[in-house]
């Protein structure tokens, strides 16, 4: 793929350009993701869910049908429970990893210790859940969640590229865009074809790998209400 | 910046320099949470045998941090976790790993791009910020220019200087989403973080990341414009519905 330069100013200042890398939510993000897609996050989700906290972590962008999970990864969702934004808490993480067969294993761990623990095939929309009932899991393809029309970026991309004379401000942001430029800009990221047509939502149609989970609060809240999530896949 | 616009946001200095501290103590505040205290719990009884899965009476009071079978509060013992290698890939929140690192330059050509999976196999948490708010600030100021003006992202820090973007860089590098539970209401992305800056302006939200939040739109809304919404991608919805029930997805394709 050629380099593109996102704003080839006239300016030696910038040198700037795009980067071959999808600007989507996580989709193909870097060189060493793409080797695996079955450990190429897309997005994490999470939310209340009545009593319960949601927890999503999705890999494999643009799933094939018979796509499979790694069994040799481990798929973790980071939690850090806190009192407050800033201030120090308890981590929790749930790791989970499949066998051949596709049968899902989770553990719940915070501390060293394993809070809960869930295994079986999850493959079924209800998926399952731990002896305790305090965790039940699905595992398998879903249509992506994600939604973004990738075309109109590139279109702004593009028009940017064709800018000339463009210098940045003090901050670095570039702040003398032709008009033409900006007006080319506003209408291209909501449409497509340069905002002579309709947005176009790339990931429609799309599939991924999902790891759904649905976890009781009580165990993901120990250090206190406010939690922070993150999700990795790991060898 | 204009001011009309009920969702426009005016943080004063103070506010400004205020989020990025407690940005960047939330960022180095996860270094030590885990202590190792393992609990063991005295004389519960669940009797409970669910598959390959037997729950027994557990006793001991003195469990160590060991990965050997590790008791919980429910006197169940589970088989041994599995031990976490190198990091493949990590994510917080969308659209951080690919818009606001190194997404302008020439660093990242072709199949090659450092960075990228630097940042992917970064697993010192408590450093996230330190050593990844430099390089969102870069990109940063270029987004804030898509709608045609400089200086107007949020939280951006006048006068204009070097370290403008600072302050949402720094809160952008502590890349997880921010969930709180305690609060029912989940309409907004970025709920939580906002009511905690600036909780005059925004209103109580569990925030973290729904199904159906528009990621996209509020991402480009806040990085061009310093509003929640206004810069739209065109697609506010996805293709399939989202059920309120799990496993909340649509079937697939």
């Amino acid at each position: 793929m050629k380099t593109k330069h996102l704003l080839r100013g006239a300016a030696a200042l910038l040198a700037i350009s795009v980067a071959p890398f999808a600007f989507a939510a996580d989709h193909l993000d870097a060189p060493g993701v793409k080797t695996d897609a079955s450990t190429d996050i897309t997005d994490v989700y999470t939310w209340n869910d009545g009593t319960n906290v949601a927890l999503i972590l999705n890999v494999s962008p643009l799933a094939a049908t018979g796509a499979k999970f790694s069994n040799a990864a481990k798929y973790v969702l980071h939690t850090e429970s806190t009192m407050k934004y800033g201030v120090a808490g308890t981590e929790t993480d749930i790791i989970c990893t499949f066998d051949a067969t596709q049968k899902i294993s989770c553990w719940v761990v915070s501390g060293g210790a394993t809070k809960d623990y869930v295994t079986g095939d999850a493959s079924a929309t209800a998926g399952i859940k731990s002896a305790s009932g305090k965790v039940q899991v699905f595992a398998g393809p879903r249509d992506d969640p994600f939604f973004f029309n990738l075309g109109g970026f590139k279109d702004a991309e593009a028009d940017v590229e064709a800018a000339t004379g463009v210098t940045t401000d003090a901050a670095g942001c570039p702040n003398n865009l032709p008009a033409s430029t900006v007006m080319a800009l506003d209408k291209d990221l909501g449409g497509s074809n340069h905002g002579t047509g309709a947005a176009v939502d790339f990931f429609a149609g799309k599939n991924v790998l999902s790891i759904v989970l649905s976890v009781d609060k009580t165990l993901l809240t120990s250090g206190g209400p406010l939690v922070a999530v993150w999700g990795s896949t790991n060898q | 910046m204009r001011t009309h616009n009920m969702k426009k946001i005016a943080v004063p200095a103070v506010l400004v320099g205020f989020g990025l501290s407690i940005a960047l103590a939330s960022a180095c505040s996860n270094g030590g949470g885990n202590g190792g205290a393992t609990t063991g719990t005295t004389s519960n009884t669940v009797g409970v045998t669910t598959g390959a899965m037997t729950t027994t009476s557990v006793t001991t009071s003195t469990n160590a941090a060991t990965t050997t079978n590790a008791s919980s509060s429910t006197g169940m013992m589970f088989p041994t976790a599995p031990t976490v290698g190198a990091e493949i890939d990590r994510m917080g929140r969308p659209a951080i790993n690919t818009a606001l690192n190194h997404a302008f330059d020439a660093t990242c050509t072709g199949t090659t791009c450092a960075p990228k999976d630097m940042y992917n196999q970064d697993t010192n948490e408590a450093m996230w910020a330190t050593k990844w708010a430099p390089e969102f600030a870069k990109n940063l100021a270029i987004l804030d220019a898509l709608d045609g003006t400089c200086g107007n992202q949020l939280f951006y820090a006048k006068p204009t200087a070097a370290t403008s973007y600072s302050t949402i860089a720094g809160a952008l590098a502590d890349d997880r989403l921010y969930l709180d539970t305690s609060t029912a209401t989940c309409t907004q992305y970025l709920g939580a973080e906002l009511h905690t800056l600036v909780p005059a302006t925004f209103p109580a939200d569990c925030g973290g990341r729904k199904l159906d939040y528009k990621v996209m739109d509020i991402t480009y809304s806040a990085l061009a414009a310093g509003a929640l919404t206004g810069v739209s991608n065109g697609i506010t919805m996805n293709d399939a519905t989202f059920t309120a029930t799990f496993p909340y997805e649509a079937a697939p394709h």
